[in-house]
């Protein structure tokens, strides 16, 4: 851990509390120390990912079996999700109760129980420890005392809980039901997307060298679309102008954002030889051509044509983050196994829409960890206040700014002074 | 295939490493207009990690399977996308043919990129195994089928360039 600053001189000056104060001009400012410090990447870990929150954690038509399991990233903490008997998915920590060793090697399969290799202790697939060798001793010697009970030992359990078929987990208490969490209108969008059966089609693993809200910020981000991105403006298939829409749910960190469908884009100028690639027959409801769901804190949905994904976000470090790609379309029509194939072209570390991202994120990275720690992102496009809860046009980083808000009230960060945000209790020093 | 392989066609597996090392020129010298060449009109270009492969999974990285989403590639590389700065050295060793149908060879090879980026940093960035059908048209080999089979299936930064 590096040490902390002083105050002094900081756009973002720490209070007694441990936490950040966030610049007097207000949320259209984002201190870049928030991508940099090692101390809020830890407590990121703690008040975000083993938070009040709901993360991520797969599909259930990846775990159709009872025995069939997935591993993953819950912010830093492996976990396991598994389909048990009685069809009840139950996660744990990826963690033997012993010494802590990894238990679970392989990111997936199908399994009657789990066995660490350490010391072969060995698990049930809810986590549970169902065999220690030489509990008891081997040859009248050694062995656990009485006191000791194998039942009260196991991986330590993840909640979990899905919607649609998108499974969320959870490690506190107090997280609110998953429904209340996602909200209406990403309860809706999930209910429609996945109304028809779905086939899992891939996955994708992907190292960016940046720290992990750069991406999530710029999902949302309206205004670097059509500046960045010019494939669709080159080959005329989105238009900067076309009708887009965000709602903000969860204190603003959840986004909800659609684009749709434009009949009277202009023609492009060069074309591509091969349009299957943009070609979207979509599947989606009221005329939406794409839509993009953010679940803070890990998690985003693209939702394009038959070409959909889940990116899972996997923070390693405050400059390094892993993004676990899902890939999946409609099971029951074979075209859009096809279309899927086309279009996913478009996106992943080598997609036409997304390279960019990867690229900007990264050397933005490398331009603010040294020497410019201190300053801060410029937010302010359409204003400098957050709105309340919706942006019905593309000209604007409103939802941005929401983000960042929510964002510092979980954090526990105190608000810009003349903020609006509630005040946060404050926590004891870590 | 079992065995050493001294059997093997060797008028057929010198063009084909000849195919491979002009494969590898081409990219690395960036004349990137020249990469679809090396293909049949209807020939796919796959780029597949070896996880989704041994899954039996559809998940690929880029799918193309016309020559023209190959000159598609490299027109949006060109005018449309930012990526990063860089120099690609293609590294391909161990070319073999692993079996012939009716003219249509089945190759293996292995390669390993390095990248150069802007700043004379070098790291590997991907390391692999092209599995290939190949064609000869007028005594020159084409690829009917590159599946490029990532063992380095977590990408690092982004993939612009073919590999």
């Amino acid at each position: 851990m590096t040490e902390t600053a002083s105050s002094a001189g900081r756009i973002g000056s720490r209070s007694n509390s441990g936490g950040l104060v966030w610049p007097a001009e207000g949320w259209s400012r984002v201190p870049f120390e928030l991508f940099c410090d090692p101390e809020i990447h830890a407590l990121e870990d703690e008040r975000l990912f083993r938070g009040p929150h709901w993360s991520y954690v797969g599909l259930e038509i990846e775990l159709p079996e009872a025995g069939d399991y997935t591993t993953c990233y819950v912010g830093a903490t492996p976990v396991v999700l598994v389909r048990d008997e009685g069809g009840v998915l139950r996660g744990f920590v990826n963690r033997c109760a012993h010494r802590g060793a990894e238990v679970v090697r392989k990111p997936r399969g199908n399994a009657r129980g789990f066995t660490c290799i350490y010391h072969n202790w060995s698990y049930d697939r809810a986590g549970q420890v169902t065999g220690v060798p030489w509990e008891k001793g081997r040859g009248g010697v050694g062995g656990y005392d009485a006191s000791f009970d194998k039942s009260r030992h196991r991986m330590q359990p993840l909640r979990v809980a899905s919607w649609a078929g998108v499974v969320f987990g959870t490690f506190s208490d107090d997280a609110p039901p998953l429904e209340d969490y996602l909200g209406p209108a990403i309860r809706e969008r999930l209910s429609a997307v996945f109304a028809r059966p779905m086939m899992l089609t891939g996955y994708q693993r992907h190292t960016i060298r940046a720290n992990w809200k750069l991406l999530y910020e710029n999902s949302r981000d309206f205004y670097h679309a059509p500046q960045l991105h010019k494939f669709f403006g080159a080959f005329g298939i989105v238009q900067p102008d076309q009708a887009a829409r965000a709602e903000m749910w969860h204190e603003g960190t959840h986004c909800l954002l659609t684009i749709y469908q434009d009949p009277g884009a202009p023609k492009p100028r060069i074309r591509l030889e091969e349009p299957r690639v943009a070609a979207f027959r979509t599947a989606l409801p009221d005329n939406i051509a794409i839509s993009i769901v953010g679940i803070f804190p890990n998690c985003l949905f693209t939702l394009i044509g038959s070409a959909f994904s889940i990116r899972q976000f996997r923070p390693k470090a405050p400059d390094r983050f892993e993004v676990h790609y899902t890939y999946f379309t409609y099971a029951d029509d074979p075209e859009c196994l096809r279309e899927h194939l086309f279009q996913n072209n478009q996106f992943g570390p080598a997609g036409y829409v997304a390279m960019e991202d990867a690229e900007v994120v990264e050397k933005l990275q490398a331009r603010i960890a040294l020497g410019a720690e201190k300053g801060a992102s410029l937010v302010a496009m359409d204003g400098t206040d957050t709105t309340p809860d919706r942006v019905d046009h593309m000209v604007s980083e409103a939802n941005l700014r929401a983000m960042w808000k929510g964002y510092a009230r979980f954090m526990g960060f105190a608000p810009p002074k003349g903020g609006t945000a509630k005040p946060v209790a404050e926590r004891p020093d870590r | 295939m079992s065995g050493i392989g001294l059997d093997v066609d060797r008028e057929a597996l010198f063009a084909i490493e000849q195919m491979n090392k002009a494969y590898a020129r081409c990219l690395d010298d960036d004349r990137l207009e020249e990469w679809p060449d090396f293909f049949l009109d209807d020939a796919r270009y796959l780029i597949q990690s070896r996880e989704n492969r041994d899954a039996g999974l559809h998940g690929y990285i880029l799918y193309f399977e016309n020559r023209a989403m190959m000159r598609d590639r490299v027109k949006s590389l060109r005018i449309a996308n930012y990526y990063n700065l860089h120099t690609d050295r293609h590294l391909i060793a161990n070319v073999d043919i692993v079996g012939e149908s009716e003219g249509v060879y089945d190759a293996r090879a292995n390669y390993a990129v390095i990248q150069t980026d802007a700043e004379g940093h070098s790291e590997l960035f991907s390391a692999g195994e092209y599995v290939d059908r190949i064609e000869f048209r007028d005594g020159v080999p084409k690829f009917r089928e590159r599946l490029v089979l990532l063992d380095t299936s977590n990408i690092v930064g982004l993939l612009a360039v073919p590999l």
